[in-house]
């Protein structure tokens, strides 16, 4: 009975001035107190516990749209330029002669298919698979330097976004809607928007509460897939389904005449008015047809030709218009699990990166570009940061007897745009052909550290107590790249 | 601490420069040899020496004299008299002093002096520099609880038993429960609110007990009992009813961790996982005394062979017990000791939270930073685990269940084994007599199969019956095999054109051929090459199914003729387009390869000792002709006859000649009923024969009894000092005694279980008081260690612990106590002075209202539509396990719908049953202490708007209109059924009129098609009844 919908929990929680303070000094006496590490715990009223609420310190950013390219999108390919590579082309990798990856033996250094370009006035220099991303490189703050800790798909998502390999671990959001509460208190604070064709690998795992109160999990939906149990229905009307909601009301408000005190009781009818809420803004938010056709076009939504990229840009202008409303966190999916064979549905290019690549490129470029230019042109990349990642990289080298690259956790790249993060800007780097970070080596709990800063959130502090441990999304490690701050 | 290294660092160079001067002394007295480094030294004399006469007194257990010799730290610290070593200088340290015996104050060991060798040893290790590699844990110095600091701490004191503080009470109290919460009550000035009405004690009680609702019958009777014990019978109904295990077998499973999956990235489905979770649920409607309980959960399988050989369902029952250990998250792809590891982290974890209130599982990679267990408690407990078997549920690499331990003696094993040998085998027979008879009448019927000559079918048509086909192909009577050896010269054979690879010809053996101890499986074809012109192979395949388990492939281009030798393709002659060529095969499944010859009578290629399909499961049914070859390209025309599948050896090509068989209209007759016959026989056989020999269970067995080392860092690689099996020290630290044999687990269920054990009892009578009163006397019902909360009434906690071992660990008397309590029986109303004392009623100045769990919520709408399901179910719907190929990229995943109690939903560890996962049910990957509801949108989407909630309300419907009498009467009913009360008049009033105006509403035109549904005034009622279970009053129980 930890839950913060808990009446008493909540009570001690606003009274944990009295509490805290006989803790600490229990603490004291066991010497168990470390500096710094007193957790700051969000106070949650339970009849609203999507209520906005402060963070810990003044946060450059308000909301979080995390794009994420599922199958381990290569960094060799898009947005790690490596003119070694091509030099060395169809050479051994030095030093890597019996380097042994996931999926077996490499092969030689094998250079991207797309040509780089330098893009924008800073001139980064990105490849021809995303061209209008590129345009954007201005705009953009690339870490080229991550290190993960798996190679393997399903541990790799839940380690970006959970922080642990293993499921079951809350995730990102779950943390900062448990924290923050929501600015849209009719919508879900947390929306995961899912690939059109499927969830990723870890699935739910990606977007769930671990052992958070599992009000602060994803609630999934995408712009062809609507939310569960939505609509009323068959057989009941609009207005006897008003009828019984009010009688309902009714019934509920003369309970809780009886019992004033719980909140509890207030929990559980406000969820209801919620619900009723969501029965009419989900669908409005999740209805486009109030796009003007440009935004359309700008999207490739109306792309008859290429009906996968149309319906990825449908998510896009979803997750948009999810933003606009006050949505705190928004999970973007491109990329799902592997259906129809390895590398077919996501970036999971190990045999024939080229022809794979040449289908997924497309469907991310244009709607994902148009949808960061349609962001900045409204605004909201004023109060929103945007984080592109993938579980870990790729290889340098082809494997052994096929055409793709294997998996490479050694050094990779992410990148942030909109609030609060410096652009143009590059920081870390990896040698001299993309395989292992070398410079300013950043690890994915200092990725998450900084993520949660610039939302106003010490990693440190953002703990929560669980069967003995005070977990945090980055375990016991993290420091904040303050290098990529704005300043 | 740094200054101490440096003195060290002066001293050891010292010491060097010393140890070259006084050699020759140390080669006389220690026998030593010189080029033992320091490290070799202390590691081979000095750390055995310690152990065996100082650190029982100077270690982690006790500190005689302040003093810790069980580290460098320690004896580098010393005791009260100092520092008891100084390094390089023997005269100067109190350790060599103390072991010379020459002062009477200053004797060590006490009971007797060392050996003259060992007292030298110890002097030549001073003056080497006293190198010892043993270091504290950084942090375990500053804040971990030491075991000597751990008894003063209050879990770990032994149970007291409180005197009853009758006076605090006196005209309150009904039993000593309330004297004590009393007393607790006064001290923080509070008094308690009144007491509960009898609904909402009957209603409470019922969901309580039994998760279900009362029915309105049940409430009048109880309002009817006017005896004074009318409440304590209204208990033993419910403790006898079946409904209450299912109710308290659930709360278990919580802790337990408890899914129907094993949890790896494939998820594989436990088939016999539903046996541990029906035994804890019959356990409780029992009152399995608590201490058997764990006991038969720890080493079940021990306790059977000792005590229940002659009781056969005992016997089974506590083998399956130990489902408790085996049933947590696996993380294996195989049966492998390098994978367990993590899955004994989560058992030692899960015992620990689960029984002892201990986070064991921190102590994995180092001293538990705070808690009195250490990395070698750990790894002592680790030891007993890998000295047991586990059964193995089946993962990525190795797809099917192995080690499952049988639920019969092991003597009776053996003979149901061969039981079943003997009834297959008499099956066989009869097959293998009625396949005779069949063969005599079938002209069409030889070697093994139906038309294996093509001759029953027309020429220039594809392959019909019984063959079937894909591509260009052909019956022509070109393709006739000139050999008739086997099969009488006919007519027809068979031409396969060039095509794609997955064109071709195949062929099921109705019966097939199984693995069969002492007997081999023969099989041969016919064939030729047509044409020179494509470049591929042509590929025969023998096995299980289409490729499902593959026995034997060939392969043949127009010129070579090849075989693959357990996977890699063997050249075996050459062969020439439009030469008929005939091959014969004989299987070896005991040995599992297989010999033969390929060729013309007169030129016959012999090959021997090949290896069949890694993975062949012994079984052959099924020929396939494709273009999967050894070469890769079209494969050419071939033309094939002839083939046979059977048991017993061909005639040589060439040693005979074959003619048809002749068949009257009458015996035509006699044939058709055979085929029948024989396709029931063979149904039977396969279904026998997939049937196990004994039942099993997902459990574990003993093994060989070994020792772990320590891991360090918890990595299995990195191993460190070897532990003895022993039980955690701060809880007396039990060794496994070296000489009993066994892993140890009847060792750890004994210590666990022993009434001085000062945890067990506490953990578990505070987690029944939580299950009752939704909050435990310790506020950490998993956590009895120092970050966990002390208890809110401890002289209660172990009053309650001291009745309950007392009583002989009864858990239904424990029930009784709790609930004949006032304290359980208080109203749940408000008090605005206790509400700003004790916001939280922690010190239970009224019953803490509490909202229905997933289960009760489902149960609940079932039981008031009249469709719940009563019955017990067995085994889940899973797919047969003959088709397990889960993997992480293909991981298992199934919802199955039931109208049973939830708590036998098939519970899916990795992706979550939909609606247990959205009402906040345990998530099964690890020991689940309390569960944390929580009030969602998401929540209310499904109370208003699912199917489910739907369905019921229309079965409800049904109900209310089979209630005599008015709307009043009726709306009475739904009250009284679904929230357990007669709501106060206006409600009624306003009730009454809500249906009065759906009525109206549905009589319009606009809403007919609500009617129509429904079906007139159902529709009324079944939107009425989703009010109510959609409503406070019944989601809540006070």
């Amino acid at each position: 009975m930890n839950s913060f919908f808990n009446r008493r929990q909540f009570l001690s929680n606003t009274s944990s001035g009295l509490g805290g303070i006989a803790l600490a000094s229990l603490l004291q006496e066991k010497r168990l107190l470390a500096d710094k590490t007193i957790p700051i715990r969000p106070q949650i009223n339970p009849s609203r516990p999507f209520a906005a609420r402060e963070a810990h310190h003044e946060p450059a950013a308000k909301n979080v749209l995390v794009i994420f390219c599922a199958g381990a999108c290569s960094q060799i390919d898009t947005f790690d330029y490596k003119p070694e590579l091509i030099k060395q082309h169809g050479k051994p990798m030095p030093g890597a002669e019996d380097l042994l990856t996931f999926q077996g033996q490499q092969g030689m250094l094998t250079k991207s298919p797309w040509e780089f370009k330098p893009r924008g006035e800073s001139g980064k220099m990105i490849s021809d698979l995303v061209p209008q991303l590129g345009e954007l490189a201005d705009d953009m703050c690339f870490l080229h330097s991550l290190t993960g800790k798996t190679n393997t798909h399903g541990p790799g998502e839940n380690f970006m976004s959970t922080g642990y390999t293993l499921d079951g671990f809350p995730s990102m959001g779950a943390w900062m809607t448990w924290a923050l509460g929501t600015e849209n208190e009719n919508l879900p604070a947390y929306v995961a928007i899912s690939d059109p064709r499927g969830t990723p690998q870890s699935s739910v795992n990606n977007w769930g509460p671990g052992f958070l109160p599992a009000a602060f999990q994803g609630t999934e939906f995408n712009a062809t897939k609507p939310l569960g149990n939505l609509s009323i229905p068959d057989g009941v009307s609009s207005k006897t389904d008003r009828a019984t909601r009010s009688f309902l009301k009714r019934l509920n408000q003369e309970h809780l005449n009886r019992f004033p005190g719980d909140t509890e009781l207030a929990a559980r009818i406000s969820s209801y008015e919620l619900a009723a809420r969501m029965q009419l803004s989900v669908p409005e938010v999740t209805d486009l047809s109030s796009e003007s056709k440009s935004i359309l076009h700008e999207y490739g939504a109306d792309d008859s030709e290429n009906p996968l990229k149309a319906q990825f840009a449908r998510n896009c202008i979803l997750a948009r218009r999810l933003l606009e409303k006050g949505v705190r966190f928004v999970q973007l999916f491109n990329g799902a699990y592997q259906t129809g064979g390895e590398g077919v549905s996501n970036w999971d290019g190990h045999k024939q990166i080229e022809q794979q690549y040449s289908k997924h490129g497309p469907v991310l470029d244009q709607p994902c570009a148009a949808m960061l230019r349609d962001m900045k042109r409204r605004g909201l990349l004023k109060n929103t940061l945007v984080v592109w990642m993938t579980e870990f990289g790729r290889m340098p080298t082809f494997q052994k007897g096929a055409s793709g690259r294997d998996h490479n956790p050694s050094g990779f790249t992410a990148w942030m745009m909109g609030a609060g993060v410096k652009a143009p800007f590059t920081y870390g780097a990896t040698d001299e052909f993309g395989y292992r970070a070398i410079e300013n080596v950043a690890t994915v709990y200092d990725f998450h550290a900084t993520i949660l800063h610039l939302l106003g959130l010490n990693h440190e502090r953002l703990t929560y107590y669980h069967n003995g441990f005070e977990r945090r999304l980055t375990d016991v490690h993290g420091n904040v790249i303050n290098e990529v701050l704005a300043s | 601490m740094r200054d101490c290294r440096c003195m060290t660092e002066i001293a050891v160079s010292i010491c060097r420069f010393i140890i070259v001067m006084v050699s020759v002394f140390l080669m006389q007295v220690g026998g030593s040899c010189f080029a033992e480094s320091d490290e070799d030294f202390f590691e081979a004399r000095i750390r055995p020496l310690f152990v065996k006469h100082c650190v029982a007194c100077h270690g982690d257990k006790k500190q005689e004299g302040g003093l810790r010799i069980d580290s460098r730290d320690g004896w580098m610290r010393g005791g009260n008299r100092g520092a008891a070593v100084t390094a390089g200088s023997p005269g100067k340290s109190l350790l060599i002093q103390a072991v010379q015996y020459d002062d009477p104050d200053l004797q060590m060991p006490p009971a007797k002096k060392l050996a003259v060798n060992e007292i030298a040893d110890l002097e030549a290790w001073v003056q080497r520099g006293a190198t010892d590699p043993r270091r504290e844990a950084a942090t375990s110095s500053s804040v971990r609880m030491g075991v000597e600091e751990a008894h003063a701490f209050w879990s770990f004191q032994p149970l007291k038993t409180p005197i009853v503080p009758n006076e605090a009470g006196k005209h309150w109290s009904r039993n000593p429960i309330d004297s004590f919460v009393m007393e607790q009550m006064k001290e923080h000035g509070l008094t308690p609110v009144e007491d509960a009405d009898r609904r909402t004690l009957i209603r409470r009680a019922t969901f309580d007990l039994t998760g279900l609702p009362p029915t309105k019958s049940e409430i009048d009777a109880f309002l009817q009992d006017e005896s004074t014990d009318a409440f304590e019978s209204l208990v033993e109904r419910l403790l006898d009813s079946s409904a209450y295990g299912e109710r308290w077998g659930r709360h278990w499973l919580d802790v337990a961790r408890y899914a129907d999956t094993a949890g790896d990235g494939a998820d594989y489905p436990v088939r016999e996982a539903y046996k541990y979770r029906n035994w804890v649920i019959q356990a409780f409607n029992r009152d399995l005394p608590f201490d058997q309980f764990v006991r038969e959960q720890i080493a079940g399988d021990i306790l059977a062979r000792r005590d229940s050989i002659d009781d056969p369902d005992r016997y089974a029952s506590q083998v399956i017990a130990t489902g408790f250990l085996a049933i947590g998250k696996r993380y294996g792809y195989r049966a492998s000791p390098a994978f367990q590891y993590l899955d004994f982290a989560d058992v030692i974890d899960s015992v620990g939270r689960s029984l002892q209130g201990l986070s064991l599982g921190c102590a994995r990679c180092h001293d538990h930073k705070y808690d009195p267990v250490s990395a070698a408690d750990y790894y002592s407990l680790y030891g007993i685990l890998q000295s047991t078997k586990w059964a193995f549920p089946g993962g990525e690499e190795q797809k099917r269940p192995a080690h499952f331990p049988p639920l019969v003696p092991p003597a009776q094993v053996s003979t149901l084994e061969e039981a079943k040998t003997a009834e297959l085998a008499l099956i066989d027979a009869k097959l293998a007599e009625l396949q005779r008879r069949q063969k005599e009448f079938d002209p069409s019927w030889r070697a093994g199969g139906k038309d294996l000559n093509f001759e029953i079918q027309q020429a220039g048509e594809r392959p019909g019956e019984p063959w079937v086909c894909s591509g260009p192909i052909e019956i022509v009577s070109e393709a006739q095999s000139p050999f008739d050896h086997i099969h009488p010269k006919g007519g027809l054979g068979v031409r396969i054109g060039s095509g794609q690879p997955t064109d071709g010809l195949r062929y099921v053996f109705k019966e097939g051929l199984h693995a069969t101890p002492g007997q081999s499986m023969h099989f041969t074809v016919d064939f030729r090459s047509v044409t020179s012109k494509e470049e591929g192979a042509f590929r025969f395949y023998l096995g299980r199914g289409v490729v499902q388990s593959l026995a034997i492939q060939c392969s043949a281009t127009a010129n070579e003729f090849a075989i693959s030798d357990g996977g890699e393709w063997k050249m075996i002659r050459k062969i020439t387009p439009g030469t008929w060529y005939t091959l014969q095969i004989t299987i070896d499944p005991a040995k599992k390869t297989f010999s033969g010859i390929v060729g013309t009578p007169g030129d016959l290629t012999e090959f021997s000792d090949m290896s069949v399909g890694p993975n062949w499961d012994g079984v052959a049914d099924c020929f396939i002709c494709d273009g999967f070859g050894h070469v890769t390209g079209a494969a050419c025309s071939r033309d094939l006859d002839n083939l046979g599948l059977q048991s017993h050896r061909f005639p040589d090509p060439g040693s005979q000649s074959v003619s048809p068989k002749k068949v009257s209209g009458d015996e035509e007759a006699q044939l058709v009923a055979l085929e029948k016959e024989i396709a029931a026989i063979g149904k039977r056989r396969q279904s026998k024969a997939a049937e196990p020999a004994y039942e099993v269970a997902y459990g574990v067995s003993e093994a060989e009894p070994v020792n772990a080392r320590i891991q360090l860092r918890g990595e299995p690689h990195r191993t460190s000092d070897e532990v003895p099996r022993r039980f955690l020290e701060v809880l007396g630290g039990d060794l496994v005694r070296p000489d009993a044999a066994g892993s140890g687990r009847l060792e750890l269920a004994e210590w666990i279980t022993r009434p001085s054990n000062p945890l067990t009892a506490r953990v578990f009578v505070n987690r029944v008081w939580q299950w009752h009163f939704g909050r435990g006397l310790v506020d950490t019902p998993s956590d009895f260690g120092s970050r966990g909360t002390p208890p809110s009434h401890p002289k209660l906690l172990d009053w309650l612990a001291s009745e309950f071992i007392g009583s002989g660990w009864s858990i239904k008397s424990l029930h009784r106590l709790i609930m004949q309590s006032r304290t359980y029986q208080l109203a749940s109303v408000d008090n605005d002075k206790n509400l700003a004392a004790d916001p939280t009623n922690r010190w239970h100045w009224r019953y803490s209202r509490r909202a229905l769990d997933a289960e009760s919520i489902r149960d609940a709408i079932l039981a008031f539509s009249g469709r719940l399901d009563r019955n017990v179910p067995q085994s889940h719907p899973f797919p047969d396990v003959n088709t397990w190929g889960f993997t992480i990229h293909n991981p298992f995943h199934a919802v199955y719908e039931s109208n049973h109690r939830s708590v036998y939903l098939m519970v899916q560890r990795n992706r979550r049953h939909p609606y247990l996962a959205l009402f906040d049910a345990a998530d099964p990957n690890q020991s689940v202490a309390s569960r944390q509801p929580t009030t969602t949108p998401t929540q209310a989407l499904f109370l208003m708007n699912s199917p489910f909630v739907h369905e019921q309300a229309s079965g409800i419907a049904d109900r209310i209109v089979a209630v005599p009498g008015d709307d009043r009467a009726k709306v009475l009913w739904a009250f009284e059924t679904v929230q357990g009360r007669i709501p106060v008049d206006t409600i009624i009033e306003e009730s009454i009129a809500f249906v009065l105006k759906y009525r109206e509403k549905l009589a319009r035109k606009k809403v007919i098609n609500e009617r129509d549904i429904n079906g007139g005034d159902k529709a009324v009622w079944s939107a009425f009844a989703r009010v109510l279970v959609t409503s406070n009053g019944f989601l809540f129980v006070d």
